[in-house]
């Protein structure tokens, strides 16, 4: 039943990408994540999907085999949710609200500020940073900041 | 007599260094905060009492005392208007417990809502450097009142401010 619910909300996810895809527009990326110094470095692969001007949805996979979906709704300021799931199921969930601001011409950031919630019920404040450093034509380097997290990406807009 | 000369030089640098910050004071501006804090690794909500001094506008002071269990003070200080850096040292009951320097920049989300986020790099003594995001949000009252905020990847704050 929740191998099921597991599968149906990762399927609705890609449907609604693709689906979204056709008139969408947004950017893959790939990268590498860390925990900290001593951590290992651990690739990433993630899309987004801009399928309307308000909403957006990114899946992304690590090659630790943890996926995760986000979804983000709202221009300049919004709302967000978000699921990871790894080999034993749900890692963890975030809901909040973000705002984007312009730190200059080329660099973008996002702050995500919410609750992260976890399956043995704790759940605890979550604040993360989203870069977005624009490179010349499609290409751009993108970051995300967190509490103990550093991800550090190559983006290409479509 | 050379001795007698070193000491008076170092008194007079002394006591330019503690009058330099007292005559500041008296044209600072800043805040007085109280409010709760929830580490997510403590239960239950600890109180928080902060005051900020701005001694010029790019240069501030923020001092803040939590009465988690155990206890814990904050120094931070910062530097620059929109945009800027920061250091602080955590001080606990076996002294300095942590430490942590970045960059900052201040956001106005609407007329009445502001934000400061941090991002930077935090140690905390004899661990791993670990990367670091918090957001401090302002959200004014009228007056000199204003409710504010701050959440990061690790404990989240709620109070009221009296500003001067």
């Amino acid at each position: 039943m929740k191998r099921s619910l597991m599968i149906g909300v990762l399927v609705l996810a890609m449907m609604a990408s693709v689906i979204g895809m056709a008139s969408a527009h947004g950017n893959v990326f790939v990268g590498v994540h860390s925990n900290g110094t001593g951590s290992d470095l651990v690739p990433f692969v993630a899309a987004e999907f801009q399928v309307s001007e308000e909403l957006a949805i990114i899946p992304r996979y690590y090659v630790d085999e943890v996926y995760g979906v986000r979804v983000r709704y709202g221009v300049g300021t919004g709302g967000y949710g978000s699921v990871v799931f790894d080999a034993n199921g749900v890692e963890n969930w975030r809901v909040g609200a973000f705002f984007e601001h312009m730190l200059s011409e080329r660099l973008a950031t996002r702050v995500n500020i919410g609750l992260i919630g976890f399956p043995d019920g704790d759940v605890v404040p979550d604040a993360d940073l989203d870069f977005k450093y624009s490179l010349s034509g499609p290409w751009s380097l993108k970051g995300l900041v967190s509490y103990g997290i550093v991800q550090a990406a190559v983006g290409f807009d479509f | 007599m050379k001795s007698g000369l070193k000491n008076t030089l170092f008194m007079t640098l002394f006591v330019l260094c503690a009058l330099v910050p007292l005559a500041a004071v008296a044209s600072a501006q800043g805040y007085v905060f109280v409010g709760v804090t929830s580490y997510s690794d403590s239960e239950g909500l600890a109180t928080a009492v902060a005051l900020e001094y701005e001694f010029t506008p790019e240069l501030a002071l923020n001092v803040e005392h939590y009465s988690a269990d155990p206890i814990y003070t904050s120094l931070l200080a910062r530097y620059g208007a929109g945009t800027g850096g920061y250091g602080y040292v955590g001080v606990g009951t076996d002294g300095i417990e942590d430490w942590g320097v970045g960059g900052f920049f201040e956001s106005r989300v609407t007329d009445k809502l502001d934000a400061r986020v941090y991002v930077g790099i935090n140690n905390i003594i004899n661990d791993a450097v670990i990367p670091e995001v918090w957001a401090e949000l302002r959200y004014d009252l009228g007056g000199p009142w204003a409710i504010m905020g701050m959440a990061s990847g690790e404990c989240g704050e709620l109070g009221i401010s009296f500003e001067f």
